[in-house]
């Protein structure tokens, strides 16, 4: 069989092309990115938002060529707000070898499933705020805003220096995040010289706080310290209001939040928290994301949107610094990194992480008026 | 004293609610032998058509009126002719497990349909004070509303040619058939009278529960465990049983140690069934095997 020259020279091309390709296509590849979130129960309206917000950076990152020519690609997983399924949903999510695990954002569930993480060597970037979380000593872990170590001593400040209280009620949710900001907020509290008349748990789902309400109006408190989830937060400033109570009303991050402002129907007007990152912010690249997030799932977004996209950009900086794609190295990498907007504007506002996985782009003391969070003052980083 | 006058009115409020799902789940044993575990359910379908209706700038009244059309075709007509009529026949518990998996679908349709997000639900903010107490007004209107439907449904049964049919139908129909009862079309109208009072209770719990696609769990475990404590062949034991199941978790909750405020009222309904299994104004029934 004889075989011309010109066929000869493009079946060698093909060949050529052929054997080149998977080496082509491997510096190329897609980087697989696990989201495991609050999809639904009580926890959905933080867990939407978040995974929203993820996927948001991740599309704003392919649309600048990816990272370091790696596109990324997201896949969510429902936790369903309850942490045995999230621990069963990150396992899921690991066994298809992730790059990275952004989420979930409640406490509860991070606190079970961060050893998993941990174990494989993969970086997780979560939501969750109890100040516990980053004390496990886990090297993979990371958060996306402030802990509560940080964000509860303003809040003493503003009750002692501000609203000249004497007597303050606590009402917190029965899960790590509330369990864990109460005691934080009991000790600096008794350091303050306050005195907590009422420390009164409740659910996650409660649907009722009169009761709490109740026992708080006959304690006579000069404020009340709440630290619930938004859904929660709403229904206990709808019954606050309705019951025609008059104290000061500060709390975390969701007393200010969108959803829970939306959800309170004004009720939340007065309220202070302060909170590590806000929509709120007059930062132009904040109002900006605002505006394109309302554009693109026509709904708010609150923190939790911001900080999902947040975790997109320390993904980016952390691939940046290691040099190279690699799972295993990027949290290493990450550490002790400082991440500015100028080269990366999806963190919008500048943050540095810190040895134990806490990060530092100061807070915000914010008050609900009007239907809408307000920045009262801004705290820059230490 | 006034905390303990304020205690009992929030947790007769909410005792209202119950007693009205809790008489929708009662009407609809008597009536049709249906245990309805999608009674929770029912509530959240007619509370998200309130506030489709209203984001279409019907006024609340006008919204509550099409989700009481809606409910009555849906959770009444359709419920009974699609899911009742052709399971029954296989017996109640079949039926029963049937409602477990409705509710499920319900559930996961309201939670695709809407997401996964709670809604806000129009309510009545204010109220006045009496000396140290301070009573809203959302707790009145709901005790008020619910009162006024209870007596409405109780007239109805009681002195009006149908609602004595309904009775008649209920606990002989073969009997009533003999006296020229349409039994099938009594049966309907139970069903379309427990869609009324779903959607009734919708109008008066979401305001507090907020709008989410979960939240017949909660309800509908509350009410069943009313009709079961005042007695679920019962419309006033189930009106009872919601009252008093409200004012106990109220007062658990304000007195009590908080982590425990649900669990007394499993407690309650556990020692019901261990000493009064019958309920507080139930029938104790013999069956022989």
């Amino acid at each position: 069989m004889r075989i011309s020259t010109s066929k000869l020279a493009i079946g060698c091309s093909l060949l050529a092309v052929l054997a080149t390709a998977p080496a082509a296509f491997a510096a190329k590849s897609v980087l697989e990115i696990a989201i495991p979130a609050e999809l639904s129960g009580s926890g959905a309206t933080v867990g939407v938002l978040w995974r929203d917000g993820v996927m948001m950076g991740i599309e704003d990152v392919n649309a600048k060529g990816g990272i370091r020519g790696h596109k990324l690609h997201g896949t969510a997983y429902d936790t369903q707000t309850n942490p045995a399924v999230s621990r069963a949903v990150i396992q899921k999510a690991l066994d298809g070898k992730p790059f990275a695990v952004l989420g979930p954002v409640y406490s509860g569930s991070v606190i079970v499933d961060e050893a998993l993480t941990q174990k494989a060597g993969i970086t997780e970037i979560m939501g969750g705020e109890a100040g516990n979380l980053t004390a496990q000593g886990d090297p993979t872990l990371f958060r996306t805003s402030l802990g509560q170590a940080q964000t509860i001593p303003p809040l003493i400040s503003y009750l002692k220096d501000t609203v000249h209280a004497k007597s303050v009620g606590a009402s917190y949710v029965n899960d790590d995040f509330g369990k864990a900001g109460n005691v934080l907020f009991m000790a600096d509290a008794k350091k303050a010289g306050l005195n907590v008349t009422t420390d009164i748990s409740s659910e996650a789902g409660q649907v009722t706080f009169q009761p709490d309400l109740l026992k708080m109006q006959a304690a006579k408190t000069d404020a009340i310290f709440l630290y619930d989830h938004e859904e929660e937060v709403a229904r206990f400033l709808k019954g606050f209001r309705q019951m025609g109570m008059k104290a000061a009303i500060v709390g975390g991050s969701t007393v200010a939040d969108a959803q829970a402002i939306k959800l309170s129907q004004g009720a939340a007007d007065g309220a202070i928290s302060f909170a590590g990152i806000a929509s709120s912010s007059p930062l132009p690249a904040i109002q900006n994301f605002v505006k394109r997030f309302e554009a693109k799932y026509k709904t708010h977004p609150d923190h939790n949107a911001i900080k999902g996209y947040m975790a997109v950009a320390m993904l980016q900086a952390g691939v940046d610094k290691e040099g190279k794609a690699s799972a295993k190295g990027l949290a290493a990498a990450l550490h002790g990194l400082t991440i500015t907007p100028d080269k990366y504007p999806l963190i919008m506002t500048p943050m540095k992480v810190l040895a134990n996985g806490d990060i530092d782009n100061g807070g915000y003391l914010i008050q609900v008026k009007g239907g809408k969070a307000v920045v009262l003052k801004y705290v820059g980083p230490k | 004293m006034s905390l303990f006058v304020q205690v009992l009115i929030s947790g007769l409020a909410i005792g209202a609610i119950y007693a009205l799902i809790a008489t929708g789940f009662s009407l609809l044993s008597q009536g049709s032998q249906t245990v309805n575990f999608a009674q929770g359910d029912f509530v959240v379908v007619p509370a998200f058509v309130i506030l489709a209706a209203n984001s279409y700038g019907l006024p609340i009244w006008a919204s509550f009126i099409v989700a009481l059309v809606v409910a009555a075709l849906v959770l009444g007509i359709l419920f009974k002719r699609l899911m009742v009529d052709p399971i029954l026949p296989h017996g109640a518990m079949q039926l029963s497990i049937a409602t477990m998996a409705l509710s499920i679908v319900l559930q996961n349709g309201m939670l695709n349909a809407d997401g996964a997000q709670a809604f806000p639900f129009p309510g009545i903010n204010g109220g006045m004070h009496f000396g140290t107490i301070f009573i809203d007004w959302q707790s009145v209107s709901i005790l008020l509303a619910a009162v006024a439907a209870v007596v409405a449904l109780n007239l109805f049964m009681g002195r009006t040619r149908i609602g004595r049919a309904i009775q008649a139908s209920a606990q002989g129909p073969q009997v009533a058939r003999l006296l020229g009862i349409n039994v099938a079309r009594m049966v309907t109208i139970t069903f379309v009278l427990n869609a009324a009072l779903v959607t009734l209770a919708a109008l008066l719990v979401s305001p507090i529960y907020l709008v989410k696609f979960d939240n017949g769990i909660g309800i509908g475990l509350a009410a069943f465990s009313a009709a079961i404590i005042g007695g679920f062949n019962q419309v006033r034991g189930a009106v009872v049983g919601g009252l008093l199941l409200g004012v106990v978790q109220n007062f658990a909750a304000t007195f009590g140690p908080t982590q425990y405020r649900d669990a007394v009222p499993m407690l309650l309904l556990i020692i019901f069934i261990l000493f009064r299994p019958q309920g507080l104004l139930g029938r104790a029934e013999e069956r022989r095997v």
